[in-house]
């Protein structure tokens, strides 16, 4: 009973977390579920998929009826996110534990500098104004999803690699195809996220299917954790405006170099 | 060839289909959940396989675990059953490069569930 509150309680922050930042529940799922459940990575990384996937599916379906996101695009780029979440899949069963604790160690890493820099940004800037819909926020002005997108090589590079990186971490890899596709392919922010969330479902669970075939989803985990995170997701994508992010976002960088220092505990396990 | 309006009552339609599903399957994970709280086991004792020819009657006597297994069967299927409505979609506009596009994730993901099943 008190794993199971346990279990809700860490998804729920970690949803509420990561919709606030506009970063997946995944980023946080698979320390707590490591670090503090003990809990194999490939279990955690399991649990996450599947989390990323209910959390996309919230959002996604909401993105496609309102126009925001584009299916055309996001189903020709999860082609690629799909083939390269499949070897993601199949590699993160032929490598150690440790391995994969590096490889997030890594991501935890990259996450928090990409923060700090944003953090650093919005400051010189003056455009801090917070809330957690900041990646919602287009100043752009750009035409919605039906803006045409430029170079689709890289978005095709950028999916495939997006792919490996959630199937091998847990992640949705909203944090490689959101930039892709703002930055890359020219797309309005909004609809580079709204279409990166859209992408995360068929991509998380391209590998998220491997694992549940090879026995690293447990239900008796991943049940909570999953609805923990569906009703943090839920509760920080409704009160994410009206939150000021500013301490929030550094905070986050903290917990995120904290974590990546305790993690560093299980690559040399 | 594309037909925006088309393209634009295909996607609040799969947009429904997926938000259906998603509230579906959380249901079914609350369900057990709470079945799982009257049960008062460990949950880090780990769990039993899923055994399909168990399934409706293992739901029948309230057990948590179908509900579950269901749940998070359901989550799994979400993104598969909204590429299977698009194509759908896709082939009644004779979208042919859409048609492609839906066919060649169906079947990556189809290769990742085979593939994982043959390893074990």
């Amino acid at each position: 009973m008190l794993t199971g509150l346990l279990l809700l309680a860490g998804g729920a922050g970690a949803g509420l977390f990561g919709a606030l930042l506009g970063l997946g529940g995944g980023i946080l799922i698979v320390p707590f579920l490591t670090l503090v459940l003990d809990l194999p990575m490939r279990v955690a990384v399991g649990t996450s998929l599947v989390a990323v996937i209910v959390t996309s599916g919230a959002s996604a379906g909401v993105y496609l009826e309102r126009h925001v996101a584009n299916l055309r695009l996001g189903m020709t780029l999860e082609l690629f996110s799909a083939g390269g979440a499949l070897v993601g899949g199949l590699i993160a069963f032929a490598i150690s534990q440790q391995a994969l604790a590096a490889l997030f160690v890594g991501l935890l890493v990259y996450t928090a500098a990409a923060m700090v820099r944003r953090g650093v940004g919005e400051r010189r800037a003056g455009t801090a104004t917070g809330g957690g819909a900041s990646q919602d926020d287009d100043p752009s002005h750009e035409p919605g999803p039906d803006a045409v997108p430029r170079r689709i090589g890289v978005g095709i590079a950028g999916s495939a690699f997006a792919g490996v990186v959630s199937a091998l971490l847990g992640v949705g890899g909203g944090i490689v195809k959101v930039p892709v596709m703002h930055l890359g392919m020219g797309l309005p922010l909004r609809t580079a996220t709204s279409t990166s969330n859209l992408m995360i479902g068929v991509t998380a669970s391209a590998s998220a299917l491997i694992y549940f075939m090879r026995g690293g989803i447990d239900p008796l985990v991943t049940g909570p954790t999953v609805v923990g995170v569906f009703i943090g997701a839920s509760i920080g994508t409704r009160i994410g405006h009206r939150i000021k992010i500013g301490y929030l976002r550094w905070l986050f960088v903290a917990v995120l170099a904290y974590t990546a220092w305790e993690m560093l505990g299980l690559v040399f396990a | 060839m594309r037909d925006r309006a088309a393209d634009t009552e295909l996607e609040r339609r799969v947009g429904r289909l997926i938000t259906a599903m998603t509230r579906l399957s959380i249901g079914l994970l609350v369900i057990g959940l709470v079945l799982l709280a009257l049960d008062g086991r460990d949950l880090l004792a780990g769990f039993e396989p899923l055994d399909l020819g168990r399934l409706s009657g293992d739901i029948l006597a309230a057990r948590p675990e179908p509900f579950l297994w269901l749940g998070l069967m359901v989550a799994l299927g979400t993104p598969s059953a909204r590429v299977a409505v698009s194509l759908v979609g896709y082939l009644r506009n004779a979208d042919r490069l859409m048609v492609g596009v839906s066919v060649g994730i169906l079947a990556v993901i189809a290769t990742g569930v085979i593939l994982a099943a043959e390893r074990g």
